[in-house]
């Protein structure tokens, strides 16, 4: 299989049109009826969805580079055979240049950039995975953004060159959107998003790794209506982002029951109860895991009996530890407590304040009452 | 208006009694009150769901879900009484109480002294027709976690909302600002404790001057009148033309100290 997959890279259009035939109608149909779904919409949209597909002419040139990551979102996006076969895939997307998938490397693989760039100036769409690292190395020679470099360019150079000449910026997974996680606390690479190294507004796929069927169903989307879907406050799409995990999770019917799994592997978790409890970050996380799932809809987190740490919101690496508690600890200059230490330690300082007060009251009776009658009392 | 004299061991000990707020502003106390408690049960259980367990199937059970409709309504009730009482603070017939409760430098110098009469027992002691400077600072405090935990409680409220909506991108924007829904989180939760904390403070100080000293601030908040001893009203004598001497003030004039004030303060 996975040299078929390679044959589609650099394809001209005819001959895809030709591998498409080769799909099974009822394959590809099922595959229409899923992104319409995805996307929200009703099955009255599938023909439409087909038609967008198959008419070749319109197939948008795909720039797919990799930054600072761990090539986890190429991986879930080959293999993804739900949508349909990865052929198929590749076939809705004319993808020029992807440094993992295509044959060339070295120069050649430079050129081939190049010329892609060239032939579809401010056409193309950039898929871009990864986050881009901004920091300076220590050392005599060292310059910002040297923590990667790829044929002699810096990350920050060929992002920002590839994202500006393009017609969308779409990041998969959560390094691209966000940072992901080599941009937490240290933080040593100045690692962070796309959008924030480049100023180019981006389309967030997010997630670790991002659903392929959201990627593809963006671009369906991109190719039905010209357009990029409607996004949330953090460049999400609202139709894989606007409800959270929590809204349509399966074992929410045992969260609102109180039934809850006190640790893995007792008696609540073998009958799949909720994992609030446990930490999971379904309340706080926007992904439509919960319809979709991972894999060609085999599973997922929660579906496996762990629970969501959210890694489609950003910074879920620094914000939603620990994984398993519920709240985040409170760093305090030297420690690092829970919420609850620190409130109940105020309030234990309350009582026991108003209770030496109390105890000093007794004590000194004498002194109030002398000051209630030493009143001539003026402000 | 309710005034009367009162003759107790002989003519010093006489008492004033003065309407302090309107009964209305009463019942928003007590209805505060209960809809924190509600609030931080049901609260602290959303957090930590231990003392409650759904039984037998989901569907016959709603430990959870009933817990959060009861924080829910509580919180609905506790936004609308608060509002209703930031409005009477400035129209209210007994009490436009809202300079009371401004951490003002006046406010501020006038609670140190009050902490220091109240705290060690020296100095001299200030009686105050209405809230006094010290219990103001409190309420004030009271009154910013309460906001505050309003309005992350919106804001994670608004987390289910109708994405496409303006209420759902305006909280959006503040979740992202304030840097993540778990800081908002945690400032929930940081805001009940340091509302606790200062209950605490409140009701013990409210409980220890009613017992310490004569004047009577608990009536204060449930009747809407406070009972002070004559000789206290001193520092506010100005304010209703009562001149101080030996003879305890005539009937006229105790009719005149109990009328509402035009201006508090
Ligand atoms: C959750 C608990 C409580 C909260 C949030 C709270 C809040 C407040 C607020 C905001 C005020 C000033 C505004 C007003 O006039 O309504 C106030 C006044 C007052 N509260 Fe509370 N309170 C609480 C519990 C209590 C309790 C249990 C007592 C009884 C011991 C109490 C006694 C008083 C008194 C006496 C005043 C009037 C002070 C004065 O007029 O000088 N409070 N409280
Ligand atoms: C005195 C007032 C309040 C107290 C003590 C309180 C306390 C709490 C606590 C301890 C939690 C658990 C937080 C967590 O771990 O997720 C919570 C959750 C919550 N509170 Fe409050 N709260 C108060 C007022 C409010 C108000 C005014 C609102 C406004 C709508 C609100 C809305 C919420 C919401 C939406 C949640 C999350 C529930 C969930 O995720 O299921 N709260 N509250
Ligand atoms: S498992 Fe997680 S997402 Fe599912 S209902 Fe429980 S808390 Fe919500």
């Amino acid at each position: 299989m996975c040299e078929t997959r390679n044959r589609f890279v650099g394809l001209e259009p005819k001959k895809r049109v030709e591998a498409l035939e080769d799909i099974d109608r009822r394959d590809f149909i099922l595959f229409c009826t899923t992104i319409a779904a995805t996307l929200g919409l009703e099955a009255s949209w599938v023909p439409k969805i087909a038609e967008a597909v198959e008419r070749a002419a319109r197939k948008p040139s795909v720039i797919w580079m990799h930054f600072a990551e761990c090539t986890g979102d190429s991986e879930a996006f080959i293999r993804s055979s739900y949508p349909s076969t990865e052929e198929l895939i590749l076939d809705i997307l004319s993808i020029d240049y992807h440094e993992t998938l295509m044959a060339a490397s070295g120069e050649a693989a430079e050129e081939a950039l190049r010329l892609a760039m060239e032939e579809n100036d401010g056409k193309y769409i950039a898929v871009c995975e990864g986050a881009i690292p901004m920091a300076t190395p220590p050392g005599p020679n060292g310059k910002p953004g040297d923590y990667l470099r790829v044929g002699g360019k810096t990350g920050i150079e060929l992002a920002r060159e590839v994202c500006g000449r393009a017609a969308a910026v779409m990041c998969v997974g959560n390094c691209a959107s966000f940072g992901g996680v080599q941009a937490q606390y240290p933080n040593p690479t100045g690692a962070v998003s796309i959008s924030k190294a480049t100023g180019v507004p981006t389309l967030n796929i997010s997630g670790c790794p991002h659903n392929v069927v959201n990627s593809v169903a963006t671009i369906i989307n991109f190719l039905l209506l010209g357009s990029l879907p409607k996004a949330d406050k953090l460049g999400r799409p609202l139709f894989a982002y606007g409800k959270r995990i929590h809204d349509t999770c399966p074992r929410r019917a045992h969260f609102d029951a109180g039934q809850f799994v006190e640790e893995f592997g007792d008696e609540g978790a073998k009958d799949q109860w909720c994992l609030y409890k446990v930490g999971c970050k379904g309340p706080q996380t926007y992904h439509n895991c919960s319809s979709v799932e991972y894999n060609d809809g085999t599973s997922w987190p929660i579906k496996g009996g762990h629970g969501c740490i959210g890694c489609s919101e950003p910074q879920f690496w620094d914000n939603m530890s620990p994984f398993y508690e519920r709240l985040p600890n409170i760093k305090l200059p030297g420690v690092e407590a829970t919420a609850d230490k620190v409130g109940l330690t105020l309030v234990g300082a309350a009582a026991t304040g108003a209770a030496a007060h109390a105890t000093y009251t007794l004590l000194n009776r004498k002194k109030f009452d002398e000051t209630l009658k030493d009143d001539e009392g003026e402000e | 208006m309710t005034a009367g004299t009162s003759a107790l061991k002989g003519n010093e000990e006489v008492y004033l009694v003065v309407r302090t707020r309107s009964i209305f502003a009463c019942a928003i106390h007590w209805i505060v009150f209960c809809s924190v408690i509600v609030l931080a049960v049901t609260g602290l259980y959303i957090g930590n769901p231990t003392f409650y367990f759904g039984k037998g199937e989901p569907y016959q059970a709603f430990a959870m879900a009933d817990m959060r409709f009861y924080h829910f309504t509580a919180a609905a009730v506790l936004i609308a009484s608060f509002l209703t009482r930031f409005y009477l603070a400035f129209t209210d017939s007994c009490n436009k109480d809202i300079k009371q409760f401004l951490p003002t430098p006046r406010n501020v110098i006038n609670a140190f002294k009050l902490a220091f009469n109240y705290g060690l027992g020296g100095g001299k002691h200030l009686a105050y027709r209405y809230v006094n400077p010290l219990g103001g600072i409190g309420i004030f405090g009271m009154i910013v976690f309460i906001t505050m935990l309003a309005g992350t409680g919106l804001l994670m409220y608004a987390q289910g909302g109708n994405p496409n909506s303006f209420w759902y991108s305006l909280c959006s924007s503040l979740t992202i600002m304030i840097g993540g829904i778990q800081n908002v989180r945690v400032i929930h939760h940081l805001s009940m404790y340091f509302l606790f904390f200062t209950v605490i403070i409140h009701i013990y100080m409210q409980i220890w001057k009613n017992i310490v000293f004569t004047e009577s601030d608990i009536s204060s908040i449930i009747g809407g009148y406070k009972i002070f001893p004559y000789r206290d009203i001193g520092h506010f004598a100005d304010y209703y033309g009562i001149h101080l001497d030996d003879a305890p003030p005539s009937r006229e004039e105790m009719d005149r100290a109990s009328t509402p004030m035009k201006d508090a303060e």
